[in-house]
């Protein structure tokens, strides 16, 4: 499992060997239980079960069992989109119009059909309801959405929004999206949240109100995916049984319970008594599995897989404030850190592979001749003392975050061991409290890990280089030319001169140092030697259950 | 009496009008309350909706009256760390898990300390007493945590591995039992809705799942209860009418039972309503140590998410709870001793 020193096809196929070993081992020779639960503990509750306004994972993932989207992510290689509802799709040659074939004969859990009409309404649910989850805004280039977003979202702003003609149902099974302008990442938008509910089931309990989210919705869901729901107890458990009439076929496991517990060693045990079959270990607690030399399992009864996720770690600064708006102050920390030691301490070569850039490895764009930020603590010192800087930096963490902690930690150490007049003052704060103060700029320097949406660079630049993108503003950093690339790289149609430009950011934003891209998050999967068919994506917003099989024991 | 009790009537409003004053001040602490509303990348658009639909752009006079305004309405707010449940709909789905540790627990308290207490009195620097006294001072000086990882420790770690019966480690009921025999909700506590619906399987299973947390919560009032049991039975013994009645030739045990018993149980009454308060409050460590899904798990989960409006809601149900059992013991005080006035 150690990959610190594999490139980008090196980790592909590690990944891809790990995966098929494990399950080559496991599902020799075994029957698979249909009548079996599935049990997979995760640490935190779901927030919402309603499509349009969930976002975090612990909801997409029960979601993904309960509902169909358009399209969805092919888990062979996740830069391949598949249908889902939708048999087949066109685009037209000016990128500005998506029509969409919807597979007929899909019946939802209720067994009314699935059809056009139910497309149109669930996309334009969620530009209406405009949940906190903020997914509307992701749809702000459908036609007339963000008029609507920026509005007060009155009836007449939602009439106005639909007579815009964003979304039109051409025939029953046929639905047209009309976009403002050209959008690369729509596809990859739509495998994610296009979620379809029912029209006829959302009217009949609640309804659409511009602007307001549906209690009954988000506590009921009802969807045409491999899964129905059957309960939600509050702090304890969600659970699922499996839909006969699916149009794929149904699932291996006649029902699939979520239950959220947040101690390690609760799952652990559950898992070794056979009580779950997933659990949801933290990088910290991964001790409790695994000899950390070898990297085998403790257990014989439990498997581990590791695998890389596209999320990244990095350290941001805020360029609004001194010292940080010096150049020279941000290269010196970026050298002063020793992230090979990180990886192989902390994450213990197993967990996180180190990066050269803030769009990881994965991603097609992935600038591979790019090198990385080099640990240097002589010239980490020079810089600092040209810098002339004595003082407290106040690095801000999330108190719920291990490996952050430890990075904060290492961090102080570096840079203290330097004997220049620096001192690092590690702030913890609860996550919420961290991104409220993130979000109003109130962060000077702090350590952060984020997953990206897909496998489009396009993502990533938005959100951490362009000037109004949401790492990048909170941070206060400007950058016309890089801004400039960004545009062009989003309209270009041509993957090899998109990466191009892509490749021209990242090597401006690592001579600024506008943040510093540490290291790529691997994912922890625990579970018992009778699971089979996990599904490891990299994105980690995947529909696990409907591969999972149990074996008789 | 009756002035006594529209007096204590009335200035419970005060308490809890000054209880959310408090937790008001404190919420406002965090700087940021919208973030705890929102998703971790939502588009400003949407962080200014929130900002304005929950007035947290106005003075914090302003927000407390609009807090209050909707207290009464009856809207406590929304619960964002427990699945975005109206506030009074999460204390309805975790209240009950909470009542029922804590009313075993008392009773376990009850069924260990009157008897420990009684016995200590009765042989006074004896070596029960000794031994009761060591007890006590071991019970009161065992923080709750320690206690219920004893528990766990021994009841669940030790008896698995000996292959003996053992309790579970935590939970409230045994996930596999109640998907395949469903319970049907009369009250919410998993013991009582499953002996009234006749529910046996689930009935046994909760009734194991509870006992080591409320048996954690139990003792850590043991060691008060038996020591005043003990000194109220003392001091019931040395009273005249004892010792006239045991010159009339009364049997032992009689006068203990009828006569010394039901006076000495006067002041640990009193205790017992406190104490009611008390053990409600310490679910929070117990249900976190056993993940026993109840309030105490719900506040922390809250507190670990900055969710106020939650934080807020367990704040002022405790308070509400600690003020109604305050009353109703000084009420059973007077009621239990005809010669204490209320005044």
């Amino acid at each position: 499992m150690r990959n610190r020193a594999l490139g980008k096809w090196g980790l592909l196929v590690l990944l891809a060997c790990s995966v098929v070993l494990t399950f080559a081992v496991a599902t020799f020779g075994q029957t698979i239980d249909t009548d079996a639960t599935y049990t997979y503990i995760r640490k935190a509750e779901c927030k919402s079960l309603d499509p349009h306004n969930a976002k975090d994972n612990y909801s997409l993932v029960i979601l993904g069992d309960i509902f169909q989207r358009l399209v969805q992510v092919d888990y062979e290689d996740v830069s391949v989109l598949v249908g889902d509802a939708a048999a087949s799709w066109s685009i037209s040659e000016d990128g500005l119009n998506y029509t969409f074939h919807i597979r007929e004969g899909l019946k939802f859990h209720d067994g009314s059909d699935l059809t056009a009409h139910d497309v149109k309404f669930s996309l334009d649910r969620m530009i209406l309801m405009n949940g906190t989850a903020g997914l509307a805004a992701r749809y702000n280039s459908v036609l007339g959405a963000q008029d609507y977003i920026s509005s007060g979202m009155t009836q007449a702003d939602a009439d106005a929004y639909l007579a815009a003609g964003g979304v039109v149902v051409e025939d029953d099974y046929t639905v047209t999206i009309h976009l403002l302008q050209p959008n690369i990442t729509f596809m990859n938008l739509l495998s994610l949240y296009s979620d379809i509910v029912s029209e006829d089931y959302v009217m009949a309990n609640g309804g659409l109100v511009p602007g307001e989210e549906n209690d009954f919705i988000s506590r009921n869901p009802m969807g045409s995916g491999p899964f129905t729901f059957v309960e939600w107890v509050p702090g304890q458990r969600v659970v699922l049984e499996r839909y006969e009439e699916y149009w794929e076929g149904p699932a291996n496991v006649k029902r699939v319970v979520a239950e959220f517990i947040s101690e390690a060693s609760v799952q652990l045990l559950k898992l070794r008594s056979g009580e779950a079959d997933v659990i949801d270990l933290a990088f910290s607690d991964a001790n409790q599995v695994l000899d950390l030399e070898t990297g085998e399992s403790l257990f014989p009864e439990i498997q581990v897989l590791s695998y890389p996720l596209l999320r990244q770690g990095a350290v941001f600064f805020n360029f609004a404030v001194s010292p940080y708006d010096d150049v020279r102050f941000r290269e010196a920390i970026s050298k002063a850190f020793p992230c090979d030691l990180f990886i192989e301490v902390v994450l213990y070569n197993m967990f996180g592979n180190r990066i050269n850039s803030i769009i990881p490895i994965g991603m097609p764009a992935y600038p591979t001749d790019i090198p990385v930020l080099e640990n240097d603590p002589a010239e980490a010192k020079a810089l600092f003392e040209a810098v002339g800087w004595t003082g407290t930096l106040d690095m801000t963490i999330r108190s719920n975050n291990a490996t952050s902690k430890q990075l904060a930690l290492m961090m102080k150490d570096s840079i203290e061991d330097l004997d220049v007049g620096i001192t690092v003052n590690i702030e913890e704060l609860n996550s919420s409290t961290f991104v409220g103060q993130m979000r109003a700029g109130e962060l000077d320097f702090w350590n952060n890990s984020m997953g990206a949406q897909s496998p489009k660079a396009d993502h990533v630049v938005d959100g951490f280089l362009w000037s109004n993108g949401y790492y990048a503003s909170q941070q206060s950093f400007v950058n016309e030319e890089i801004d400039a690339l960004f545009f062009a790289a989003r309209a270009e149609q041509d993957q090899e001169a998109r990466n191009a430009m892509y490749h021209e950011i990242i090597a401006l934003a690592n001579a600024l140092y506008v943040n510093i891209p540490l290291y790529q998050d691997h994912s922890l999967a625990v579970m018992g030697s009778w699971v089979g068919g996990w599904k490891s994506s990299p994105l980690l917003w995947d529909r696990r259950s409907y591969f999972i099989e149990k074996y008789e024991q | 009496m009756i002035g006594f009790l529209v007096r204590r009537i009335l200035w419970i409003p005060v308490v809890l009008l000054a209880v959310t004053v408090l937790t008001f001040m404190l919420s406002q602490a965090s700087g940021h309350p919208e973030a705890a509303y929102v998703a971790e990348d939502a588009p400003p658009e949407v962080v200014e909706q929130v900002i304005k639909r929950y007035h947290l752009d106005e003075p914090a006079v302003t927000q407390y009256l609009w807090y209050l305004k909707n207290l009464l309405r009856g809207d406590w707010g929304i619960s964002r760390s427990s699945s975005n449940l109206p506030v009074l709909e999460a204390i309805k789905e975790y209240f009950p898990a909470t009542l029922e540790v804590a009313l075993l627990a008392i009773l376990i308290a009850m069924l260990i300390s009157l008897p420990l207490g009684i016995a200590a009195a009765l042989n006074r620097n004896g070596w029960i007493d000794n031994v009761t006294r060591v007890l006590s001072l071991a019970g009161v000086s065992l923080p709750i945590f320690v206690s219920a990882l004893l528990l766990q420790y021994f009841f669940f770690f030790k008896l698995q591995q000996a292959g003996l019966f053992h309790f579970p480690l935590g939970g409230r009921v045994t996930l596999g039992l109640i998907i395949d025999h469903p319970l049907k909700r009369v009250t919410g506590m998993y013991v009582l809705d499953s002996l009234l619906t006749g529910n046996w399987s689930i009935f046994f299973d909760s009734f194991k799942h509870l006992l080591l947390p409320a048996l954690s919560l139990g003792l850590a009032s043991t060691g008060m209860l038996t020591r005043i049991t003990r000194t109220s039975m003392l001091d019931v013994l040395n009273e005249d009418y004892i010792t006239v009645a045991r010159a009339k030739g009364l049997r032992e045990s009689r006068l203990i039972l009828t006569h010394a018993l039901r006076n000495s149980l006067i002041p640990v009454i009193t205790i017992l309503g406190l104490r009611l308060g008390r053990i409600l409050g310490g679910t929070v460590i117990v249900e976190t140590v056993f993940f026993f899904p109840g309030l105490g798990h719900w506040a922390v989960g809250a507190i670990c998410t900055s969710d106020s409006a939650s934080i807020m809601g367990f704040v002022l149900l405790i308070s509400i709870i600690r003020s109604l059992l305050n009353l109703v013991t000084d009420l059973g005080y007077s009621l239990l001793d005809p010669r204490i006035r209320c005044e």
